[in-house]
């Protein structure tokens, strides 16, 4: 759908031509260091992956950096983080950040340091979620028929940034919340013979503005269709401006990376780590809000 | 009873002025007989005197003391006093039997009568736009050597003031006859004359140009002007056979184009805003049709196309690079006439006739594509639901109300549609205008032009989403008011003066759908007062000079978004009305050219021009359907340039060669560039993703012109360079424009093979663009983020593409009334998948189909490969 608008066009033209091309200058990484590291309010092992840069284009892992010195600390109190798996370092489990609070990591590698500073602030409170009977469908009347569905919160639907995680399962046995006539419908076989239980387990990050090229992205992969006794669980982490412009940033330079008039002029993406390192150190509040559908 | 008596009186005058005009003839035209000789002129004259009885009255200090030879031995009086006093600053004239000799002066205005009148073509009625009038043999019946002569102004009006005599009048214009007409000038007098369309252009094949307009180009001290040819656009190959105006401009050299197939043109490092598009007069924000493949004019509508990238005459404002002054046809005003075409994509069917013939006429112009016609046969549901089309329509009037009052309606109207009814899918824009003119005669030198102007241009986005329809609406809506006066106070002196005063009304973006905010609407005045001269000083120089004094004034009621110095929105501000916030300055405009000889000119010149409003543009891919028209407001300096230029300028008639060197130098402040990640549309706070800065412009254009013979054309070649240094984008280093392209050729040929066939072809090759191209790459979260080089630092392959065209013509006859031809065009004849971006993603099978998740990819999109169309054009 995103592309729809570059489609249009090409239709008419019925000769456009689409091929990859070798770029010379685009195959010697420096090997700079990659920080992807974020400490939430949850009680928990709190995780920063280091790697390095890598060609333009990969069909491999990225390198990990291994044997560094990785600190994390509150002003108050210094966590250590040890090296679990190459590259994936982690605090020990009993660890959780506090609203208020300034994180401050610090790297040591091959006798380089690099630091990050990252604030946690508060998650707004979200209201519950909209959830309706999609009523032009009655029970039983075939195919398409009997389900719910729910209106997400959409990519311009918070005051705030904000990362938001939607995940929804069916009940283990749909027909106990259904009368002894109810006949599964055939999307719900398919599902649970293809997906099992799990509907939906998706990753959204929601913002005041409107970002052209995720209405098309995000209008386009969801599906809403769930049942009585579906459990979906809402997840809500706090971003900074800073966190989300990063966040932003990467999705223009990923996902939302269209053409024409919804595309976003090339650029780097942004980043508060120090001494020429790439990635983002990030400290979020997390919430979480469950329901069932009755 | 009174004016019996004038009428008498002038009669009688008139008479006796004729009767002196014949013995003044009789007198010069004696033959006489001499002895080929080297004397002093006080001989020369004391031996004619003595043999013919000749009085001749002079001061012996008026005589020129070396001696003149003479060869001839039989000549009249008149070609013996030519001879004597050639190259001299001697005039001669008969009073009373005698001829009198006396120093050449610079004659008073007070003692010269006017000609004056209309130019107009002979077969419609048309005012010739730029047409010159030239006095010939003004040296035998009077005092002055110097070149006398005038240029119709744009609606075909000229005035020559000169002293009473007799004169050969010589009267030209691009692809008509010229003539020559002899005037006993005895009074200031009205002479309204119709040329005739040349030989060639009656002939069904029009590709000839003209010599006249090669010799105006080194005439004319303006710097960097292009008078375009419809007739020679239309024979162009052109995508889908459509024949456009603004692709023959991007043939220019000096005129750089972003992407295939696109309608934004960049000129001399300006950005595409910079250059003022109008349509008799009035604006037009976007000219583009179909994403900018086709541009919005109808070339069937259009009479004349003037292109300035150099000299900016003062009576233009508000762009820094270009104006392309693109003038309707009036209509026939002798016979009512049906013209047309009908390509693959589109038609376009003109009706014109007189309304009062010879008085008044009228012309409506109108096209359409069809290309949605045939989607309606898909088998496809969506495919049958789509609408995908645009429409132009021109209409134009004019009345004579008298001899001095004339009036002009005029309007264009054009949309594009893109829907998809079942999904509640829109992407139309458009734009609208509206011109009233009223020209009045004050008297035979002073010539008034008042005008309306209404423009509007709009767009309308209606998206489907998930979570319901998104909508987005922006506009910008002009109405203007201006009056233009051409005064021509003698035949050295031009001038323009008149003052113009625009109210602006942005509406940058207001959605239609709920929760979102908009971007707070905005109006502003522009107002602008000038003055200018076009002065022919003597043989070699002449002047255009002039200044504008310009000055924006934001006003009314609004809500302004305060930025801080990071440009984050803090505060918003109600404004209660009046004026709120203003700039202002002067642009003086200067330039010259020294004529070397008849064949060769020097020209240089200087502008400086101001710019008030701008277009956020997402650049991404160049087509140019959402861009935004936003004013300079507390935070958005306005954009300034000054550019100095310097050219070359020869001419050969024997080869009918033109040869033209062209160089410049432009400084630009406050220029518009985009912070990394700019989100420019759906934004309410988008001043905040503006950055301003500096930039630079240089180069040398050169081009060898063809201009008569079976063969036509141009070859030209530009190196030029386009660089921004802009705080906050690319660490504030210097970086490339991303038009930057500095090796630009073109060649156009037109070649008439015979009576029914034409060739043409173009050819053009460009640098490849700057672009922002990864150098290296890392992983976050399982997405792979692209790092990047310098702004610009990477460039595209470079850019060639042939097209080809053949124009079929009918059998000549001569009884034919009926003109028709067939136009066969490749466009991109040899193939060539021209990159209109590179860029790097997941790899992709398709436009909108990701092959595979795991792997990046470069992708080269090209848009055209080989396009071949074929249009019946028709006219009767």
């Amino acid at each position: 759908m995103n592309r729809i608008i570059i489609l249009l066009a090409l239709v008419l033209t019925l000769s456009s031509c689409l091929d990859q091309i070798a770029w010379e200058e685009a195959e010697n990484p420096s090997g700079r260091l990659v920080v992807e590291g974020l400490i939430t309010s949850e009680r928990k092992a709190h995780t920063v992956k280091l790697t390095q840069t890598m060609p333009v284009i990969v069909d491999t892992l990225p390198p990990v950096v291994t044997g560094a010195v990785v600190t994390i600390d509150d002003g108050t109190q210094v966590f250590t983080l040890t090296e679990k798996e190459p590259g994936i370092y982690q605090t020990d489990t009993t660890v959780a950040g506090e609203v208020g609070n300034t994180y401050h990591l610090t790297i040591n590698f091959n006798g380089e340091i690099f630091e990050a500073f990252a604030a946690m602030i508060a998650v707004e409170p979200p209201s519950s979620i909209g959830v309706t009977a999609r009523d032009n469908f009655p029970a039983g009347a075939g195919e398409e028929g009997d389900f719910f569905q729910f209106i997400y919160r959409n990519n311009f639907g918070s005051s705030a940034p904000l990362h938001y995680q939607i995940r929804s399962e069916l009940p283990e046995n749909v027909s106990d919340f259904y009368p002894p006539e109810w006949q599964m419908p055939n999307w719900l076989v398919w599902q649970l013979e293809n997906q099992g239980l799990t509907l939906q387990d998706s990753s959204y990050y929601l913002h005041p503005g409107l970002e052209p090229p995720a209405i098309f992205t995000y209008g386009e992969t969801n599906e809403t269709r769930i049942t009585l006794g579906t459990t979906i669980t809402e997840t809500f982490g706090s971003m900074t401006e800073e966190h989300y412009a990063f966040v932003r940033a990467i999705l223009s330079e990923s996902e939302w990376r269209g053409l024409g008039p919804f595309g976003y002029i090339p650029a780097d993406a942004p980043t508060n780590l120090s001494n020429g390192a790439l990635g983002y150190f990030a400290a979020s509040e997390v919430i979480r809000i469950q329901q069932v559908i009755e | 009873m009174l004016s019996q008596l004038r009428f008498q009186f002038l009669a009688a005058l008139l008479l006796i002025k004729m009767g002196a005009v014949v013995a003044q003839e009789n007198l010069l035209d004696k033959k006489i007989s001499i002895e080929p000789a080297s004397k002093p002129a006080k001989t020369w004259l004391s031996e004619v005197s003595k043999q013919e009885g000749v009085v001749f009255s002079y001061r012996e200090s008026v005589l020129p003391k070396e001696k003149i030879t003479i060869k001839t031995g039989q000549i009249t009086i008149g070609e013996f006093l030519d001879k004597v006093f050639e190259d001299q600053s001697v005039a001669y004239r008969v009073k009373a039997n005698k001829i009198i000799i006396s120093k050449k002066t610079i004659p008073k205005t007070g003692a010269k009568n006017t000609l004056h009148g209309y130019l107009k073509d002979a077969n419609s009625g048309e005012e010739l736009i730029g047409a010159t009038v030239l006095v010939v043999n003004q040296n035998k019946a009077n005092q002055d050597s110097l070149p006398i002569g005038a240029i119709t102004n744009a609606y075909g009006f000229y005035s020559i003031t000169i002293p009473p005599g007799q004169y050969l009048l010589r009267y030209q214009y691009v692809g008509f006859e010229s003539m020559e007409k002899s005037i006993d000038l005895s009074g200031n007098t009205r002479m309204d004359l119709f040329l005739t369309q040349s030989t060639s252009t009656l002939e069904e094949v029009v590709i000839e140009g003209s010599t006249d307009a090669v010799d105006d180009a080194i005439e004319s001290p303006l710097l960097g002007v292009n008078n375009l040819s419809v007739s020679q656009v239309k024979v162009m190959p052109a995508l889908f056979g459509e024949a456009d105006v603004i692709k023959a401009v991007q043939l220019l050299p000096g005129v750089k184009v972003q992407g295939e197939g696109s309608t934004n043109f960049y000129v001399r490092g300006g950005a595409a805003d910079q250059n003022l598009i109008l349509i008799d007069e009035a604006p037009i924000y976007n000219p583009s049709h179909l994403l900018g493949f086709f541009s919005v004019f109808n070339p069937d509508a259009i009479k004349n196309m003037t292109f300035y990238k150099g000299s900016i005459p003062a009576s233009y404002g508000g762009r820094l690079s270009s104006v392309l002054d693109i003038r309707l046809k009036d209509g026939n005003d002798q016979q009512f006439g049906v013209s047309g075409g009908i390509g693959l994509t589109a038609s376009r069917l003109t009706l014109e006739g007189p309304i009062r013939k010879g008085k008044s006429s009228f012309i409506v112009s109108a096209r359409r594509t069809y290309a949605d016609l045939f989607l309606n046969l898909s088998g496809d549901e969506f495919t049958r639901a789509t609408s995908v089309y645009f429409y132009d329509l021109n209409a134009k009037a004019n009345f004579e109300l008298d001899p001095k009052n004339k009036i002009y309606f005029s309007g264009y109207f054009g949309r594009d549609v893109n829907r998809i009814r079942s999904l509640q899918y829109a992407i139309d824009w458009g734009n609208a205008t509206g011109t009233a003119r009223w020209n009045h005669l004050f008297n035979d030198r002073l010539f008034a032009n008042t005008t309306f102007i209404y423009s509007n241009y709009d767009y309308l986005i209606n998206l489907p989403n998930q979570a319901g329809e998104i909508g987005w609406e922006s506009r910008i809506r002009d109405i203007t008011a201006k009056v233009d006066f051409t005064y021509f106070p003698n035949p050295k002196i031009t001038s323009t003066f008149g003052l113009s005063s625009t109210f602006h009304q942005f509406s940058p973006g207001k959605p239609t759908s709920d929760g979102m905010s908009g971007i707070p609407d905005v109006d502003a005045l522009e107002h602008g007062v000038y003055f200018s001269n076009h002065h022919e000083i003597n043989n070699r120089w002449a002047l255009e000079y002039g200044i504008r004094y310009s000055l924006f004034q934001l006003i009314g009621s609004t809500e302004e978004i305060v930025y801080n110095d990071d440009f984050e929105a803090v505060d918003t501000r109600n404004i209660d009305g009046g004026v709120y916030q203003s700039y202002m300055g002067l642009e003086p405009r200067i330039s010259g050219r020294y004529k070397l000889s008849e064949k060769s000119a020097v020209k240089i010149g200087y502008d400086r021009n101001r710019q008030y409003i701008q277009l956020l543009s997402n650049l991404a891919l160049g087509l140019n359907v959402f861009d935004i028209w936003f004013p300079s407001t507390r935070f958005t300096e306005p954009q300034t340039s000054d550019q100095f230029s310097l050219s070359y300028n020869r001419h050969s008639k024997s080869s009918n060669l033109a040869f033209v060197i062209e160089g410049y130098y432009k400084r630009l402040q406050h220029q518009i560039d985009y912070r990394d990640h700019a989100r420019l549309i759906l934004n309410r706070f988008i001043e905040g993703e503006i950055r301003q800065g500096r930039g630079r412009a240089y180069g040398v254009e050169t081009s060898i012109e063809k201009t008569n013979g079976k063969l036509t054309g141009w070859i030209s070649y530009t190196w030029s360079r386009a660089t921004r240094q802009i705080e906050g984008i690319n660490n504030g280093n210097t970086y490339p424009a991303f038009y930057d392209q500095p090796h630009q050729v073109s060649i156009v040929g037109n070649y008439k093979l015979n009576q029914r066939w034409t060739i043409s072809s173009n050819w053009v090759y460009a640098t490849g663009r700057p672009t922002t191209l990864p150098v290296e790459s890392f992983s976050y979260e399982d997405l792979i983020i692209p790092v990047y080089g310098e702004r610009n630092g990477s460039r595209l392959p470079d850019y060639h593409r042939m097209d080809i065209s053949a124009t079929l013509y009918p059998k000549p006859k001569a009884d034919r009334k009926n003109r028709s031809s067939w136009v066969f065009s490749i466009y991109n004849a040899y193939g060539r998948p021209n990159a209109a971006t590179v860029f790097v993603t997941n790899e992709l099978e398709d436009i909108d189909l990701i092959s595979s998740r795991d792997r990046t990819a470069f992708h080269r999109l090209s848009i055209f490969t080989i396009i071949p169309s074929v249009t019946y054009n028709f006219s009767f």
